[in-house]
């Protein structure tokens, strides 16, 4: 190839014909096969695919935000609001990118006082969802909302929104029983899916709270938002549906007695330094409703509805879960002397003894001299209802011995013990009612060392200190029964259900839960074997009890405690003569049942009676 | 040309959702006119004369490439443009008319076109310079279009095609062999990660949609979402909630697909087809070799950047940043457009009969 010297249009010879007119015919075919294939393609996208990505754009474009339903409140039966929802502040922030968060998240975490990490966290939960708001933290305080009004504009994505927020005016009051609310957790929400729940939502997560979550939560609203590419919303709204708000739950729980009750069981506490808890569970006679239910040392719920900071977390966990331990209804403990009851019932019924036997006390028993009784020179002759004033050991042994096991254990379950009340809570334990069977079972086990009922446990299990486990609960309605005459009502916490209007929508009728037949002879004299517990000078509450113009009858109890002090029961009711309520308490290892449990009750039958007696109240003034 | 031209402006403000007052309609309406000067200047002047010149406008050029690599300003990480106060020049653009005249210079004084390697060699060394300056900037999409302006140049040029399409088969086959190279013996090639993606993810927009693939993604669903009579102008909401990315320069089909539709999209097809037949009809018929490898030079710029720019809304394509000629905003462009069909109008007018 030799290149030439210079341009002259002459030499410029354009290509032959004939070549030309194949590259002219080969381009313009090229050409429009090309634009074929173009147009074909839009074809192809936007006719044939056209509804798809239609659909596509529009999704991309909308998005559904919630408006959370206003939660229920919870009642006493007087209408006094036990826990209700108050006006917050909760921070919330739009992720757009990674640089956009580098920047503003550090600044907003030290408004906050937050870890970095735990906003991380946060982000993290939401990945592939951030067309949604993150919340970042609830409740915050004036000043954290002024600081960060203030520095908006370094803030690029927060914002605060007013949230209602979860409200327990009593703080420790009733804790453990009424529950508290949080965020869902992912556990639950791969159980509660089908039911509407997403991400961030606010659940019961115990007690009443739980249990009437369905009742409580009402229907969340929600409404079409344009958003941009960012998923940042745009403003445009579409349409929405309003949310329905939760209904109100009434409990059947009287306000001023629960206070007392709590007052007394803290005071109790406080009075023993050995006691871990306690509870009380005050039920009507009539109708098993829980007028008051206690559980200490419980918690403040109020601190854990904004979601606890690591810290915080960490020293509540420091105390272990006990605090959360809703130890009325599922705390275990052995009846002690209360079980006497069952005893003296299944003995009369079943033809052991008569009112009037006697069974003298030397302070032993005859037949196994080691099992003594509390006083060491023993009561001498005593009767049924001797033997339960005095909380007579020697006696019960004697009965336990002629009744056998099987027999009082058969009294006790028709009496609710072993099995669940009913009431309307999660998790209610079952408690132990011991006997021959249960015996064989727990060997075959390796829990106990012989298969059989020993000869001193069939004496020794008649006051409620052979394996026999119950709850407070379990013996506050054992004794319902009893003053009942032997109709033992389911009871129960939740009285209606009401509308925001005040409207109710559902009220809990009582149920009765069993019936121990027996004659009504049986009743009256077991009631009054506990009438003098606190009646009769003799009686083991008597110094509690004998300055309370309206008579009541009780039982006390001291469950002896192999890992540490004994726990203190009193189980009781009145009036003695028209019974309305009857109630068990318990202080976990808190001592002797007359000396710890019984100023207790005191309290409560007077806050109780408080009402009808107001010239007692003013001359004590 | 002039439909586009004018269709350009109201689409680039929808794409800009008529941002700062207009700002880049107006500037965009601006160019428009000054570009029907230029190309009444561009059928004015005598394509030959160009063609001597071409030499000075190679330096020029090339000095102004190398310019902007020094003094230029960065947008999205490339360096492109040197700022001339009302608009950014981008000697990148003016490259592909350059390159086109100084093309038919180097084959035009050929006596028979190249054939034999060495020659090719040497013809493609010659547009080297602009080629490897466009790629620091970095600029793949426009080297891109160099390297088929070039070749297209040669097929106007006489070059029998079976030697084009081999090299054609031997520059892919390289190219892919590089890529394979990379990415599995990890071979260092003076391209960013993000371009290499792009290439690659034309073979699977699907598997990263919101990485390299959610523009192809995001554009496609515009399109397609814009159905037979699309969503109207500035109705877009794929354009207008910015889900297509760079929705007034590179993605401008895209609004089109979805604002105009099926049925108007396929007019701006044939517009396009149009254009490209013209400068065809121009070539074959040019009464010079000069005028011939002009408007063929003018045609493969016009084809590859339309098919490769509006094949890459539809997701045929990879993602390069070719701008659709006419339409897609930027004031070099337009105005180097309008040049080249002015030159090609030139080169039409001084056309021979041929006897078939």
């Amino acid at each position: 190839m030799r290149r030439q010297s210079g341009i002259t249009p002459e030499t410029h010879e354009s290509l032959s014909p004939s070549m030309l007119k194949s590259r002219r015919d080969a381009v313009t075919l090229g050409l429009v096969l090309i634009f074929v294939v173009l147009a074909s393609r839009m074809f192809y996208l936007q006719i044939v695919k056209g509804e798809a990505y239609s659909l596509m754009s529009q999704q991309n474009r909308t998005r559904i935000t919630s408006i959370r339903a206003p939660r229920g409140d919870i009642l006493d039966a007087n209408g006094n609001t036990l826990v209700t929802s108050r006006p917050s502040f909760s921070v919330y922030y739009w992720y757009t990118d990674e640089e956009e968060a580098e920047k503003t998240l550090p600044h907003l975490a030290s408004i906050l006082g937050l870890e970095m990490a735990e906003v991380e966290k946060r982000l993290l939960q939401y990945k592939g969802r951030y067309f949604e708001p993150i919340p970042i933290a609830k409740d915050i305080s004036p000043e954290q909302y002024t600081a960060i009004v203030e520095d908006a504009p370094l803030l690029r994505g927060v914002f605060i929104e007013p949230e209602p927020i979860r409200f327990y005016p009593g703080g420790y009051l009733m804790s453990p029983i009424l529950g508290y609310v949080g965020e869902i957790s992912e556990r639950e929400l791969a159980e509660a899916e089908d039911q509407g729940y997403t991400i961030g939502d606010i659940i019961g997560k115990q007690g009443l709270e739980s249990y009437y979550e369905d009742v409580l939560r009402g229907v969340d609203g929600g409404y079409q938002v344009e958003v941009d590419y960012l998923m940042r919303p745009t403003g445009n709204k579409g349409p929405g549906i309003d949310p329905k708000s939760g209904s109100d739950v009434r409990l059947n729980i009287d306000l001023r007695v629960q206070q007392a009750a709590e007052e007394a069981v803290r005071r109790a506490m406080e009075e023993h330094p050995t006691s871990k808890g306690g509870a009380v569970v005050v039920l009507d006679v009539k109708t098993g409703g829980v007028l008051a239910i206690v559980s200490a040392p419980g918690f403040d719920p109020n601190k854990l509805v904004t979601g606890l900071s690591q810290a915080e977390l960490n020293s509540f966990l420091a105390t272990g879960q006990w605090m959360f331990s809703d130890l009325a209804t599922t705390g275990l403990y052995p009846p002690g002397s209360t079980f006497k009851i069952v005893t003296s019932i299944a003995a009369l019924c079943e033809g052991k003894t008569t009112p009037h036997e006697e069974f003298f006390d030397p302070g032993y028993h005859p037949a196994v001299p080691s099992l003594i009784c509390h006083r060491s020179w023993g009561h001498g002759s005593v009767n049924l209802a001797e033997a339960i004033r005095d909380s007579c050991n020697v006696y019960f042994y004697e009965m336990g011995r002629r009744l056998g096991m099987d027999t009082y254990a058969e009294y006790a379950r028709e009496l609710g013990l072993g099995s669940k009340t009913g009431i309307d809570l999660y998790g209610e334990n079952y408690g132990t009612v011991p006997d021959s069977a249960w015996k064989a079972k727990a060997y075959a086990e390796g829990r106990v060392y012989e298969p059989e009922v020993l000869y001193s446990e069939h004496m020794m299990g008649a006051m409620g200190q052979v394996f026999h486990l119950n709850t407070p609960l379990q013996m506050a309605s054992l004794t319902q029964a009893v003053a009942n005459d032997g109709v033992r009502m389911k009871p129960f916490l939740a009285k209606e259900i009401l509308t925001k209007d005040g409207e109710v929508v559902r009220s809990f009728a009582p149920e009765v839960a069993g019936v121990l037949n027996a004659e009504q002879w049986v009743f009256d004299e077991v009631k009054k074997g506990m009438a003098m517990v606190t009646g009769d000078p003799n009686g083991t509450a008597y110094w509690a009890f004998h300055d309370l113009p309206i008579k009541v009858a009780g039982k006390t109890g001291t469950a002896e405690n192999p890992l540490g002090e004994n726990h203190a029961w009193f189980v009781g009711f009145g009036p003695v003569d028209n019974p309305e309520i009857a109630l068990a308490v318990v202080i976990d290892q808190g001592g002797g049942g007359s000396s710890v449990a019984a100023p207790v009750a005191r309290a409560i039958f007077d806050a109780y009676f408080e009402p009808r007696l107001p010239t007692d109240l003013e001359a004590g003034e | 040309m002039l439909v586009l031209n004018i269709l350009s402006i109201p689409l680039i403000d929808s794409a800009t959702h008529g941002s700062g007052d207009h700002f880049y309609a107006k500037r965009q309406a601006v160019m428009v006119a000054v570009s029907l000067v230029v190309l009444v200047l561009g059928m004015a002047a005598d394509h030959r004369d160009l063609v001597e010149m071409s030499p000075w406008l190679y330096g020029i050029n090339g000095a102004l490439l190398a310019l902007v690599l020094f003094v230029g300003k960065t947008v999205g990480g490339s360096t492109r443009w040197i700022p001339l106060g009302f608009f950014d020049f981008q000697p990148s653009e003016t490259a592909k008319v350059v390159t086109i005249l100084f093309c038919a210079r180097l084959l035009s004084r050929w006596e028979e076109p190249p054939k034999s390697l060495l020659n090719l060699a040497f013809y493609y060394a010659w547009t080297f310079v602009p080629i490897a300056l466009v790629i620091a900037q970095p600029d793949l999409g426009t080297s891109m279009v160099l390297v088929v302006m070039c070749t297209g140049s040669l097929y106007f040029g006489g070059t029998p095609g079976r030697r084009i399409a081999k090299l054609i088969v031997v520059g892919v086959v390289g190219i892919a062999l590089v890529l394979c190279l990379h990415s599995y013996a990890g071979l260092p090639l003076p391209l960013h990660d993000y371009q290499i993606n792009r290439l690659l993810t034309l073979f699977n927009p699907n598997a990263d949609p919101l990485g390299t693939g959610y523009q192809v993604l995001q554009s496609k669903i515009a399109i397609g979402s814009g159905s037979l009579w699309g969503k109207g102008l500035g109705q877009g909401t794929q354009n207008r909630l910015d889900f297509i990315p760079e929705q007034h320069t590179d993605f401008i089909f895209s609004v089109v697909g979805e604002e105009l539709g099926f049925i108007k999209g396929l007019g701006v097809l044939a517009l396009y087809l149009c254009i490209c037949y013209r400068c065809l009809l121009a070539a074959v018929t040019s009464s010079d070799r000069v005028g011939t490898l002009v408007a063929g030079g003018v045609l493969t710029m016009f084809l590859f950047q339309v098919v490769v720019n509006i094949g890459m809304t539809m997701g045929i394509m990879p993602v390069t940043g070719v701008p659709l000629p006419f339409l897609s905003h930027g004031g070099t462009a337009l105005l180097v457009n309008s040049f080249a069909v002015g030159m090609v109008l030139n080169v039409g007018w001084r056309k021979h009969k041929i006897l078939f």
